[in-house]
């Protein structure tokens, strides 16, 4: 398995596939942490921030 | 005991630019309509070089998407910025000065392009000057939309502002770094990239563009707008979050994907075909997400015009979305591209995602300021169907010319020749699908009329309010107790540094590499820099917009080999500021012309096209047989291109004139000998156009070609 990483990693011209795997291997770390981190969010403050939109804080609706 | 404060929310400002983007949309769809007439009226443009096709389309696809789009974008913002904070826009003046700056840009814009003054950039075609204007403008609006969030009143940064923050920060990194250039004068610049380089930076630009000014605002005002006209809360806040990191990050890497089987190193093609695959998944998140947001309240989308076109401007954007990763698998692309298939892909995301989803924020925003119900339902239903029937008819015969297009191109006849060998072919073939085309761009117009109707009454019938009423508590200071994500969702500054992190690390990855590692452009030996008359011939090629309809650039196929001759290969682009490589062809490849035909052709071509090719839809450009060439910056020219790195002798500029007055006398001395007795011929711009033509493609054949 390692060695056959290594051939993909070296079938290129060096340097480059790196600079290509590195943002890579950086998207898949980041996505897992949003993952995390969004699962984490209890359900009071999404539904609190979701509303949102909904409070404006307008002291006359408008009759549309 | 909380302190509750009274404020007012601007709507003046709203309104502002709610007008404009909808009178702008009048002109720029307009524009669109008269060039989609002119691709089967080729005289449509009544022999007025600034009615010309060449000349329109930028003009129609920077209204479009800059006055049109741009103005509704900045609509939405600051209507929903200030209720989403709790706070009016922190400076009235800057708003206004965001305001008219941008609307002189649009301006400057449609007066330049149809004069032929032209970057020649996709979207980014505004010459230097009006570059400095849209920054200025631009600056103005990131500051105000800052310090708002800076005074704002809600502690928690909606989902919505997070788009909008993207888009200033990214649309600001792709401004400066694809209008990299130095003035030849007032009027005219050449950019510091040449040929692939160039061409990279383009699309960095060309594709983010339509990320992050088509897409991320929209998808910010699809967070705001939906949950207020169907008053029930975003489906899933969780997943917003997702799709927004992950959309940003990986949008901005699939820029390579307009490049694929052209000169671009390999690995970078590559890498912009995965990104783009990769991008389905957060944009129809985000699309199922808008869509869910109406579950229970499908009752609501059948009475509710304001729901219908959201609904038909999600469904656009989900298939937009999804079209647009499959137009990137490089065997997908190999048949789609330079087709009206792309041109059909584009429209489904303008007329339908921006298109509609301006319409319906209009129609929800218009009765909300001015204080009374929509004019007339009925009218709404009306410019509903009538708009979704004309996206239909606008794309699908798109579609159809496409398919059309690309498998007469690639056809073999059993002796291995290719058995639509000339290109009129396949363009007289697709004729009727540009007249249906044209049909169901005049009902998406006047659907749009019927819009401007409704609204004007509406407003009429309505009292409008400037500064509307509102109280929210008072946020002393921002507490930062926060954990996890929703710790960066109140803290501004972190946010703007990751979102800038995340779509700064893509664009680099791609850009410097290419740039820096040599082997990624390898130069040809026989490629020498344009002579000063095919100079002037190149930016008359620009000035008429001829890369509209003509690529520069032969894909290493058969089918292309067969056509135009030898690939086209990068070390063939070095001198070429900018870049020609086209993204459409309405007409053949042009990389190989020269030598292709005799003078006498080209003159003849370019006064009536149809003289010389039966049946072409190319418009006529007797001008360039009356017009004087204008060295008055040659000089000019040349030594911004020596500082650039072309290769010209020291002192070259003083003789460029001179040199460009001999090669013209040679051109217009074998015209002469053809039979043409024009009087001055040598002085005319059709000389150094057909310079510039007979040298296209011709290096690579000369003498002695080493790659080093």
């Amino acid at each position: 398995m390692i060695s056959r990483i290594k051939y993909l990693i070296n079938s290129g011209e060096a340097g480059i596939n790196w600079m290509a795997i590195g943002p890579l291997i950086f998207f898949f770390v980041l996505l897992i942490a949003i993952f995390v981190v969004t699962a984490m969010r209890s359900k009071a403050m999404d539904a609190y921030d979701a509303n949102l939109p909904l409070e404006d804080g307008e002291i006359e609706e408008s009759n549309y | 005991m909380t302190k509750i404060d009274r404020f007012y929310y601007d709507n003046d400002i709203v309104r502002k630019f709610a007008i404009a983007s909808i009178v702008f949309g009048i002109i720029g769809l307009l524009v669109g309509l008269t060039i989609a007439f002119q691709l089967f009226l080729p005289d449509w443009n009544l022999g007025i070089p600034w009615m010309t096709y060449g000349r329109l389309r930028p003009l129609h696809t920077n209204a479009a998407i800059f006055a049109f789009v741009g103005n509704a974008i900045f609509t939405g913002v600051y209507y929903s910025t200030q209720r989403l904070v709790k706070t009016p826009m922190w400076s009235k003046k800057l708003g206004c000065f965001h305001f008219w700056t941008w609307q002189a840009v649009i301006l400057a814009a449609a007066i330049t392009l149809p004069l032929g003054i032209t970057s020649s950039h996709e979207y980014a075609e505004l010459e230097w000057p009006i570059d400095l204007g849209i920054a200025i403008s631009w600056i103005a609006f990131g500051i105000n939309l800052i310090m708002t969030l800076v005074k704002r009143r809600e502690s928690h940064i909606y989902v919505a502002i997070w788009f909008f923050i993207s888009t200033w920060i990214t649309i600001t990194m792709l401004h400066v770094g694809n209008n990299l250039e130095i003035p030849v004068s007032m009027m005219k610049s050449y950019p510091v990239f040449a040929g692939v380089h160039d061409a990279l930076i383009q699309w960095w630009y060309g594709h983010n563009a339509v990320a992050f000014f088509l897409t991320t605002p929209y998808l910010g005002l699809m967070y705001y707008f939906v949950p207020k006209a169907a008053n029930r809360p975003v489906y899933s806040y969780k997943l917003s979050i997702i799709h927004f990191w992950t959309l940003i990050f990986i949008y901005i890497w699939a820029g390579p994907h307009h490049l694929l089987y052209t000169a671009l190193p390999d690995w970078a093609q590559s890498l912009g075909t995965v990104m783009s695959l990769m991008l389905i998944a957060p944009s129809w998140g985000g699309m199922l997400n808008g869509l869910l947001t109406l579950r229970g309240a499908w009752d609501k989308v059948r009475q509710d015009p304001v729901l219908k076109f959201f609904v038909v401007a999600i469904t656009a954007y989900g298939m937009s979305t999804f079209e647009g990763p499959m137009m990137s698998i490089k065997s997908v692309n190999a048949i789609t591209h330079y087709t009206d298939w792309t041109v059909a892909h584009v429209h489904v995301g303008t007329l339908g995602w921006n298109g509609f989803l301006t319409f319906g924020m209009f129609y929800y925003l218009f009765p909300k300021m001015y204080k009374t119900k929509l004019y007339s339902i009925k009218l709404a239903e009306w410019h509903f169907w009538l708009g979704t029937i004309g996206i239909i008819l606008w794309v699908i015969p798109m579609y159809w010319a496409g398919v059309t297009e690309q498998l007469s191109w690639k056809q073999f006849s059993p002796d291995g020749t290719l058995v639509y060998g000339n290109f009129l072919d396949t363009v007289t073939q697709v004729i009727p699908m540009y007249m249906i085309r044209a049909v169901g761009g005049t009902l998406y117009y006047t659907g749009l009329l019927m819009a401007v109707w409704n609204l004007w009454k509406t407003a009429k019938q309505g009292t409008f309010v400037a500064y509307e009423e509102a109280e929210a508590p008072a946020l002393e200071r921002i507490k930062h107790v926060n954990k996890g994500h929703r710790w960066i969702e109140s803290r501004m500054g972190a946010f703007y540094f990751w979102a800038f992190i995340a779509v700064f690390i893509g664009g680099m990855v791609e850009i410097i590499p290419t740039i820096l590692v040599k082997s990624n452009t390898p130069t040809i030996t026989s490629v020498k820099p344009y002579t000063p008359l095919e100079l002037e011939g190149r930016d008359l090629y620009i000035r008429e917009g001829c890369v509209g309809c003509h690529s520069q650039m032969i894909r290493p196929f058969r089918s292309e080999t067969a056509r135009y001759g030898q690939y086209s290969k990068a070390g063939e682009f070095i001198y070429d500021r900018p870049f020609l490589f086209g993204s459409k062809r309405t007409g053949p490849d042009l990389h190989r012309l020269g030598g292709k035909y005799p003078n006498k052709w080209h003159y003849d071509h370019m006064f009536d096209p149809r003289s010389t090719s039966p049946g072409s839809i190319m418009p006529r450009y007797p001008w360039f047989q009356e017009n004087d060439i204008d060295y008055s910056t040659l000089e000019s020219k040349i030594n911004v291109l020596r500082i650039l790195g072309t290769p010209y002798a020291d002192g070259f500029e003083k003789k460029a004139v001179e040199a460009a007055k001999k090669q013209a006398k040679e051109i217009a001395a074998d015209l002469k000998e053809n039979g043409i007795k024009t009087p001055g011929l040598e002085n005319k711009e059709i000389v150094a156009l057909i310079a510039y033509l007979q040298r296209l493609g011709t290096d690579i054949g000369k003498g002695e070609t080493t790659m080093k």
